[in-house]
């Protein structure tokens, strides 16, 4: 929404009557956005400060005839105009709190550093910590610094759970909760980004710190739009990584502020992390499942050659998709694509050794993680352990975690919906069976096992089906220091 | 009904236009050959459903149109319930937790074998119950689509309804003599819970602005969605068109534009959609009929001309001891038309017989309750919680007629 200022504008804004004319500036908040109304008797200096700022944050918005602005840019207009005019703030409309923790405790070093950091930078900024490093008591503290009112922001259902249970015990004020079948707005409101959405053009303006949780979701269209509509001026964004591979991560420099702050888990290891190992384990497949990988994927790959289509270009998978749909075998194709793929993530040689860990470290907590559905409900069916996916109910979801927690279920399988978040302390053993290129997706299921519990070791075991495409998948999600190397996010590659 | 990321339009010059259907060779074919591949495909398995589906929407030229006309066919279908299995899948996992903890056998299929036998079941059974209740697991048991000409027609119904949820107002005009669909487009708009601007009414015309989901805080969705479900009902008026100011979904810039629709876009209403009653009206007059066998519902009450040109649209009529009452319900949403009506009733004779029906949720907003005790009102309204129940009705009746 930014644009470009002409002095004529600020006449017109002056000259037209469709307003009253008074010698004040009026800051409104309206749908989601800033409407300047007024007209200001300035000075020349004064008159080319303002223009300044307007030239820098606001549209001028002729079915109005007033400036508009980003709600987002609440700040940078405050700035500009204070003591430069005089003003009506009527846009406002959080509170000013007076809230404090039921049982302070004392940050650790990097996290009393992240603080620091962030008020240093006018409460505005990213701070990057690995899971289970406490970003969560972070976050809290900056709300207390700031005692205006706060939405906390997160991509799931279950992190909403988490955040107000937290909130709950650590605050002495009652703590609103915004969906999940929930819509009661308090001083200090957690939410999901989806319904964090839907409000934010009503009640934009009801919050002073925006918190956003895994905050490497917030630059995607949609959720921007949440923080572009919310006027707090204060704002902390919290991840463990957030670099995406689609390069958006640059936005959050404008709907955030900039990174504060960054510990790595090599650097957290052992004091603040469990001490943890990850280990490759490079399987063979049977002699005759590698032989059937061997011609399907040879079906599969002379196909794609003989279409031409170059996976590393954009819409390649749908020119896959329509090219087995129209050539003639391509369907015969399309089952020996997911043939090969079905063998390469679960062969019978990788879930042997699947239950072979299994036996090896019963009694401890462990998760084990897949690509897909299909291989979650096939180790689940053959090996008889619970399932996790987006398909599971709420209730039966929420029950599983506790069963987890609590050690009644001391195994967990699932495809993704445990990648990020959820606080499972207890899981001290993370068995990969096949996974994207992702980085972020590989160092978030590190992050499962490394909140610190006791003296535990945690331990990453990653399969890879041997002589197949995964030693290159692997190599790609690896690309991060947790795992001794630099990151680097490339494409996917089916 | 379709989607955001499936919508087609194009805008100029502001104005946003659906990209509809015409019955092309290549349409007809591709909505007839998805047809075909759903009812061939009753009596299978959500998933056994899904496997082929790629074959048929990736060999269109437009994924976007295939997928949107495989939507109303998925939206029309029926599938099988699938009853929750979880009872028996903690029996197992808790088995199958204590083979473990007790050193587990060498081999994952042993293993099974020996849970299976823990809780009496075969391996079959307990593979087959294990997680037999997941959606994919459900069947798929009609279509209730049966030709291309009615799924393009849904689906160019389906494109304009979907920007509609997107509307930030909607002004309706219909041109007929005939009263009675006045009435009944009338009802529709109230049956929905529609927010209504104005109602004007001629001998040859029917004007009614309604607001937007954006004019509501609770529920913006479901109200989005009952404003374009009104949409099959104007459509199946003679001589009808629409103006809409609609918020450009799936942009990144908040543009509104305009929104022209009439009976000669070529999208087709069906007049059931008129005669629509909501099923807690109907659940409402089982009730009364059960718990007052006297009295008598009347869906198709008579209007009300107010004297600045308003129309009132009562919901029901109830007829008690040969005594007729019209009674008005005011919804969650309606605060705004309630406060509206209020004041029209202090400039109007209001008919002893009209009562008014006022959810609880808007009935304690200030302004709202002070306006309750001015005489006009104050005896001729019961509260209810969401929708009425006989007991207030009848307490009111009860006073109006002693």
């Amino acid at each position: 929404m930014r644009g470009h200022f002409a002095s004529r504008k600020l006449a017109a804004w002056q000259a037209d009557d469709c307003f009253k004319i008074r010698n004040m500036l009026t800051l409104r908040f309206d749908d989601g956005t800033l409407v300047l109304e007024g007209v200001p008797q300035l000075s020349a200096d004064h008159q080319e400060q303002l223009m300044e700022m307007l030239s820098t944050v606001c549209v001028w918005d002729e079915r109005i005839k007033h400036y508009r602005a980003r709600a987002c840019d609440y700040a940078a207009i405050m700035r500009g105009i204070h003591g430069v005019v005089s003003y009506d703030d009527q846009a406002q409309a959080y509170q000013t709190l007076a809230i404090s923790e039921t049982k302070p405790m004392p940050l650790r070093p990097y996290q009393q550093a992240s603080l620091d950091a962030w008020l240093a930078a006018k409460r505005r900024g990213l701070v990057v910590l690995p899971t289970g490093a406490g970003k969560t008591y972070v976050a809290l503290r900056a709300i207390l610094a700031c005692q205006r009112s706060a939405l906390v922001v997160t991509p799931t259902i279950d992190l909403v759970h988490q955040w107000v249970s937290d909130l709950q015990k650590r605050l002495n004020c009652p703590i609103g909760q915004y969906g999940g079948g929930e819509k009661k707005l308090q001083d200090i409101t957690v939410s999901t980004y989806d319904s964090a959405v839907l409000i934010m053009q009503h009640y934009g303006n009801r919050f002073g710190v925006l918190v956003c949780d895994e905050c490497h979701h917030l630059p995607s269209f949609v959720n921007a739009s949440m923080a572009e509509q919310c006027i707090a001026p204060f704002r902390l964004g919290l991840t463990a990584t957030p670099e995406r591979e689609d390069g958006l991560e640059t936005r959050l420099d404008d709907l955030i502020g900039p990174e504060v702050h960054r510990s790595q888990i090599t650097e957290l290891e052992g004091e603040y992390l469990a001490n943890y190992q990850a280990e490759i384990l490079e399987i063979a497949m049977d002699p005759e499942e590698y032989v059937e990988y061997e011609a399907n994927r040879r079906i599969y790959l002379d196909f794609v050659r003989a279409q031409g289509i170059n996976f590393s270009q954009p819409d390649s998978w749908a020119n896959f998709m329509a090219s087995c749909a129209r050539a003639q075998g391509g369907r015969e194709v399309m089952a020996a694509y997911r043939k090969q793929k079905r063998l390469a993530r679960a062969s019978s040689a990788k879930l042997r050794v699947v239950w072979s860990l299994l036996r090896d470290h019963a009694g401890e907590r462990c998760i084990i993680f897949t690509d897909d559905n299909a291989t979650a409900y096939d180790i689940g069916k053959q090996m008889v352990l619970p399932v996790l996916t987006h398909h599971t109910k709420s209730a039966e979801r929420k029950a599983m975690l506790a069963a987890f927690r609590s050690g009644e279920l001391p195994v967990l399988v699932t495809s993704r919906v445990l990648n990020e978040g959820v606080d499972v302390p207890e899981a001290s053993v993370g068995i990969v069976v096949s996974g994207t290129g992702s980085v972020r997706e590989h160092v978030q299921r590190l992050g499962r096992i490394l909140r610190p519990s006791g003296d535990k070791v945690a331990v990453l075991y990653e399969m890879i089906s041997a002589g197949t495409g995964e030693a290159y998948t692997s190599e790609r999600r690896r690309s991060h220091i947790a795992f001794g190397e630099m990151a680097d996010f490339g494409s996917e590659n089916p | 009904m379709i989607t955001k990321d499936l919508l087609r339009y194009k805008i100029e010059k502001n104005a946003i236009n659906p990209q509809l259907l015409k019955s092309s060779r290549g349409i007809v074919e591709l909505a007839g050959s998805l047809l075909e591949y759903w009812q061939a495909r009753i009596g299978q398995s959500r998933s056994e459903l899904a496997d082929g589906l790629p074959q048929i929407l990736y060999k269109s030229r437009s994924l976007l149109i295939a997928r949107g006309l495989n939507k109303l066919l998925e939206d029309s279908a029926e599938f099988s319930d699938v009853s929750s299995l979880q009872e028996q899948r903690w029996a197992a996992l808790h088995a199958s937790v204590a083979r473990l903890q007790a050193g587990g056998a060498d081999k994952a299929s042993v293993h099974h074998q020996h849970v299976a036998a823990d809780i009496g079941l075969t391996t079959e059974q307990l593979t087959a119950q294990l997680y037999g209740d997941l959606p994919d697991a459900a069947v798929l048991q009609s279509v209730g689509l049966h030709d291309a000409k009615t799924l393009i027609q849904r689906y160019n119904m389906s494109q304009c309804q979907g920007l509609l949820i997107h509307a930030e107002s909607m002004d309706i005009h219909i041109e007929t003599v005939d009263t009675a669909i006045q009435r009944q487009l009338l009802k529709a708009i109230r049956f929905r819970r529609l927010l209504v601007d104005h109602v004007r009414c001629a001998e040859n015309s029917l004007q009614v602005r309604v607001s937007g989901p954006g004019s509501v805080l609770q529920q913006a969705q479901r109200y989005g969605l009952n404003l374009a479900l009104l949409l099959p009902a104007i459509a199946s008026c003679p001589a009808w068109s629409i103006r809409a100011q609609v918020r450009a979904p799936r942009r990144e810039q908040k543009t509104i534009c305009h929104l022209e629709i009439n009976d000669q876009t070529g999208i087709t209403g069906e007049t059931r959609y008129l005669a629509y009653i909501p099923p807690e009206l109907r659940s409402l007059e089982q009730t009364i009929l059960k718990k007052e066998p006297t009295w008598r519902v009347d869906h198709e009450p008579g209007l009300y001309p107010l004297s600045d040109g308003d129309v009132l649209v009562p919901d029901f009529a109830l007829t008690v001891n040969e005594q007729n009452y019209s009674i008005e319900l005011f919804h969650r949403w309606h605060a705004a038309p309630l406060k509206r009506r209020i004041q029209q009733l202090q400039r109007n004779h209001i008919p002893a017989h009209l009562l008014f029906g006022i959810d609880r949720s808007i009935a304690t907003h200030k302004d709202i309750a002070a306006l309750l005790e001015s005489p006009e009102i104050q005896n001729r309204y019961f509260l209810y919680r969401d929708f009425p129940t006989v007991r207030p009705m009848k307490a009111l009746i009860k006073e109006q007629q002693a």
